[in-house]
């Protein structure tokens, strides 16, 4: 039987007390969820969960607070419950942003699978969550896609699915679908993504980045795909592998047609896209974006972005609108000192240059770009079968005796081959600047240094 | 060339060979010329006239050589990752660099390989002018203690216009430099030099299975997984300096390495020293000699082209790289044959080849090694063998109507670089092992006398100071 008004104002109950505390607009809707009982939304019998999720709520504001509690509300009347751990967690690694919370607990996953946290807002169409499966401790990445577009989107992605499981630098995605008949991309978790700020260190890791992703682009190409938004951020990294991400703007070639609008990042847009307004030769704009990306990873800019400049983003429409008149600008007029490559390993040089070209006939195919690292870089690139990860057992100290009994002593660092030798060139100089170093430590790092520089 | 592709070759020892990444340049190889000529170079010169299957080449030894380079390097690349640096340990470039120069390591052989380098070159060959010859540096001290053969192989690796050089440069400039380098030890990780060059290494590795396998003596095996599994690397401390060496671990490895020392004695006594394998390359080896002889007296042996590289070679003119290439089993062969058809003007020199081709061999006089050895001691033994053979075989001219055999073997080198590795990484030699210590004795040299037939019992006689 429902409590009177008069008992309510006498005593308020213990279950609704942690809301009192928060602010008013939350006890509102805490009040009337209390009096329609639906004090069993965490799937357990007691009223302890609503005392639970009050506390766990005193973390907002009571704005904020509210938000959560009334789709608490409109979940529950959908009958979805909200595991209360799960939701502990959400609010933990977003402790003040309901925003996020609400991402996470308004996604119904596919059953196999339970949301542990919301990765990224992929522009305003795509929420990127880490999901579990339910049976077992693997981990995945969950993509929802929101808005009436959601079903084509989706459709497009998956259409490219079958190709991601047969290559070792695509990632591998498949459809899932939850209760209600909604699909999700589920993709496997690598555990490093890439951003703007990646940066090579060493040409070992640019040089395997322009292999591996070149590795992709040669396969996708063949089969009449093009991907149209190579940039940092879709590029992952699996041990010493990388793979390519995120096929949401990928299609077949022939729809890339001269009235296709340009699509995909700024940052990696080919300069025909920005100068034509159109699609030349779309393969080719992939080759750009691939050697825009490696461009950044060595240098810290793209090839038409300054140095720390600000890229808006694609909710910012009018400062976009003019940064894209920017580009066009540079592309037209400041080619010669924004593309050049005196910043890049030697060896890389050549190669970049063959794919940054102004005119996409002029650029090198996936393929031939392919070949052409195979041959000038191979002392660089690991072995897709069986390169070995490296392991980071041994303090810098160990390293550097290593290095001293075992190569300098033995007058072994003349004989070492170029690869290894700018490899070794870079680490000599990151442990020479290790803070914390004594005098004789800094002084071997240093000794070691000028005795490769000598070649002895 | 695709470094993603996983490049397969079935073999009769190893089964799959797969060679993936870089290590696929080791196929690619393949097809130069200087690896070509390899398969007509039969790995075991003249054993298949006593074990007919033996008829593999020197090309299939090398690959497989090749291939269990590669397997040692990923061994030692896992085992060593949590011991050593990354630096110190072989990575992908490194075990295609010891893949390679195992591949190319019997590059250089000649004909018949040994009989060839040890009856045309000789021991005391033209060092300098045979460098020029090949367009190496004379000045160059990693040549100096080089066999011939290995000499070649160094021209061959080192030659610009060459198809092998080029491919290698093509994959990374200064690679062959490096690969010569790792063939006679100079290599950034000195322990892989060792996998070429030790009581325990691939070329062994390769040669035992393969050469059991093909001539059939079954007591020649041994377990190479087993051994692959053992190696890793140990630190021998040489005054008061650590260095690395290539070793095998001592709680897993001791009866591996004794049934691999054992396996290849067997193949030595059972097949290498065979009285008839060694009396077909004593019989060229007399061919080759006079063939020498007459050509340096007279250059002429009608029906004969003397413009070749094999004929100007055995008159004793030093050749370039690209006409090494034309040096194999099968050009002398057609020789041996020529001569033995054509009946030049040497009539011992016809005799010995018409003999080798119908395999009408020396027979060998049954009269113990001892006592051939002290007969030689008498600097007139050679007149009067020479005179009792003569009065039975008038046909062939003196000094080439027999000849000694000598053999000897060692299971463990004088200078072995072959190690066992103990607790903390301690590396000792092997052959101080006090189980495998037993293996270091001195077998004493075995000398075996050949003659023609109908001079046998006489040339007993002879030798046992019995008079006729």
């Amino acid at each position: 039987m429902p409590p009177t008004p008069e008992r309510r104002e006498k005593s308020l109950p213990a279950d609704l007390r942690p809301y009192s505390v928060i602010g008013s607009a939350t006890m509102e809707v805490a009040r009337a969820l209390y009096e329609e009982r639906q004090e069993d939304f965490f799937q357990i019998e007691d009223s302890f969960p609503f005392r639970l999720l009050g506390r766990i709520l005193g973390r907002f504001g009571d704005d904020d607070a509210a938000r959560i509690l009334t789709v608490f509300g409109d979940l529950w009347r959908k009958q979805r419950a909200i595991d209360v751990t799960l939701f502990e967690k959400w609010v933990e690694t977003h402790p003040a942003n309901a925003e996020q919370v609400i991402a996470c607990m308004q996604v119904d996953p596919p059953e196999e699978l339970q949301v542990l946290d919301l990765l990224s807002t992929q522009g305003s169409q795509k929420l990127v969550f880490l999901a579990q499966f339910r049976n077992s401790a693997s981990r995945v990445v969950l993509k929802r896609v929101l808005g009436p577009d959601a079903t084509s989107i989706i459709g497009r992605e998956s259409d490219q699915h079958p190709l991601s499981m047969e290559h070792p630098n695509i990632i591998d995605t498949f459809v899932s679908t939850n209760r209600s008949g909604e699909k999700f991309l589920v993709e496997k978790l690598l555990p490093e993504v890439l951003s703007d700020g990646w940066r090579a260190n060493g040409i070992k890791n640019a040089a395997n980045l322009l292999h591996d992703i070149a590795a992709a682009l040669t396969y996708i190409h063949a089969r009449h795909l093009v991907h149209s938004d190579i940039k940092p951020a879709n590029i992952g990294k699996n041990g010493e592998n990388f793979v390519l991400l995120d096929f949401g703007l990928s299609r077949q070639v022939e729809l890339f047609t001269a009235d296709t609008h340009p699509t995909g990042s700024l940052r990696t847009r080919a300069p025909e896209l920005l100068t034509e307004g159109r699609y030349l030769d779309a393969f080719a704009a992939d080759v750009w974006a691939l050697g825009a990306t490696v461009f950044n990873a060595c240098t810290g800019r793209f090839p038409l972005t300054r140095l720390g400049e600000d890229i808006p983003r694609v909710s910012q429409v009018d400062p976009r609108k003019e940064f894209v008149e920017l580009l066009k600008r540079r592309a037209e007029e400041e080619w010669d000192q924004l593309v050049t490559f005196a910043e890049i390993p030697e060896p890389l040089q050549d190669i970049l240059n063959s794919i940054l070209q102004r005119n996409p006939s002029d650029r090198i195919s996936a393929a031939d770009l392919h070949s052409l690292v195979e041959k000038k870089l191979s002392p660089f690139l690991h072995s897709p079968t069986h390169g070995f990860a490296r392991p980071v057992y041994f303090s810098a100290i160990d390293e550097l005796n290593q290095i001293d009994e075992f190569l300098h002593r033995e007058g072994r660092l003349g004989q070492l081959p170029s690869a290894r030798r700018i490899y070794l060139q870079e680490r000599l100089a990151e442990l020479e600047g290790i803070y914390g170093f004594d005098s004789k430590t800094k002084a071997l790092a240093t000794e070691l240094r000028k005795a490769l520089e000598s070649g002895k | 060339m695709s470094l993603g592709k996983i490049h397969r070759i079935q073999d009769s020892i190893h089964g799959l060979m797969e060679f993936r990444g870089m290590e696929a340049v080791v196929v690619h190889l393949l097809k130069t010329p200087e690896l070509q000529r390899l398969r007509r170079i039969r790995q075991l010169g003249l054993a298949h006239f006593v074990f007919p299957a033996a008829e593999h080449s020197r090309l299939a030894h090398s690959l497989g050589a090749s291939y269990i380079a590669v397997r040692f390097g990923r061994q030692l690349s896992e085992d060593l990752r949590n011991h050593y640096i990354p630096l110190l340990c072989p990575d992908d470039e490194s075990i295609r660099d010891i893949a390679v120069a195992a591949l190319c390591h019997d590059l250089g052989h000649g004909p018949l390989s040994h009989a060839w380098e040890r009856e045309i070159v000789g021991h005391d060959f033209d060092r300098d002018a045979w460098a020029r010859s090949l367009g190496l540096d004379n000045d160059d001290p990693s040549l100096a203690k080089l066999k011939w053969h290995e000499l070649v192989t160094h021209g061959l690796l080192n030659w610009a216009e060459g198809g092998l050089h080029l491919l290698l440069e093509e994959q990374e400039a200064g690679s062959t430099r490096r690969i010569r380098d790792l063939l006679v030890g100079n290599y950034y990780l000195p322990y892989l030099s060792s996998l070429l060059s030790g009581d325990v290494d691939v070329d062994r590795a390769d040669f035992i299975a393969r050469d059991t396998h093909h001539t059939g003596v079954a007591y020649g095996r041994y377990d190479l997984d087993w051994l692959i599994s053992t190696c890793t690397v140990g630190e021998e401390t040489h005054r008061g300096r650590k260095h690395l060496v290539l070793g095998f671990d001592a709680r897993k490895s001791i009866r591996v390495i004794e049934q691999f020392l054992i396996a290849r004695r067997a193949l030595y006594e059972t097949v290498y020293h065979h009285k008839t394998v060694r009396c077909f390359e004593g019989m060229v080896g007399l061919f080759l000699k006079r063939l020498k002889l007459v050509l340096g007296h007279e250059r002429n042996l009608s029906g004969l082209s003397h413009e070749g590289p094999l004929m100007r070679m055995i008159a004793g003119e030093t050749l370039e790289p690209s006409e090494i290439l034309r040096l194999d089993d099968f050009s002398l062969w057609v020789l041996i044959d020529d001569i033995a058809r054509l009946s030049p003007c040497d009539s011992t020199l016809s005799n010995l080849a018409r003999r080798i081709i119908s395999r009408d061999l020396f027979k060998m006089v049954p009269v113990d090694s001892d006592h051939v050895r002290d007969f030689f001691l008498d600097p007139e033994s050679h007149a009067r063998l020479a005179e009792t053979v003569s009065r039975s075989s008038p046909e062939l001219a003196a000094g080439f109507n027999y000849f000694t055999d000598r053999v000897k073997f060692q299971m463990f080198a004088e200078e072995s670089e072959s190690y066992v590795v103990e607790q903390h990484r301690r590396a000792s030699p092997a052959k101080e092992h006090p189980e495998l210590k037993k293996y270091v004795e001195q077998t004493p040299e075995r000398v075996r006398l050949f003659t023609v037939q109908q001079a046998v019992e006489p040339v007993a006689r002879l030798i046992s100071g019995i008079s006729s």
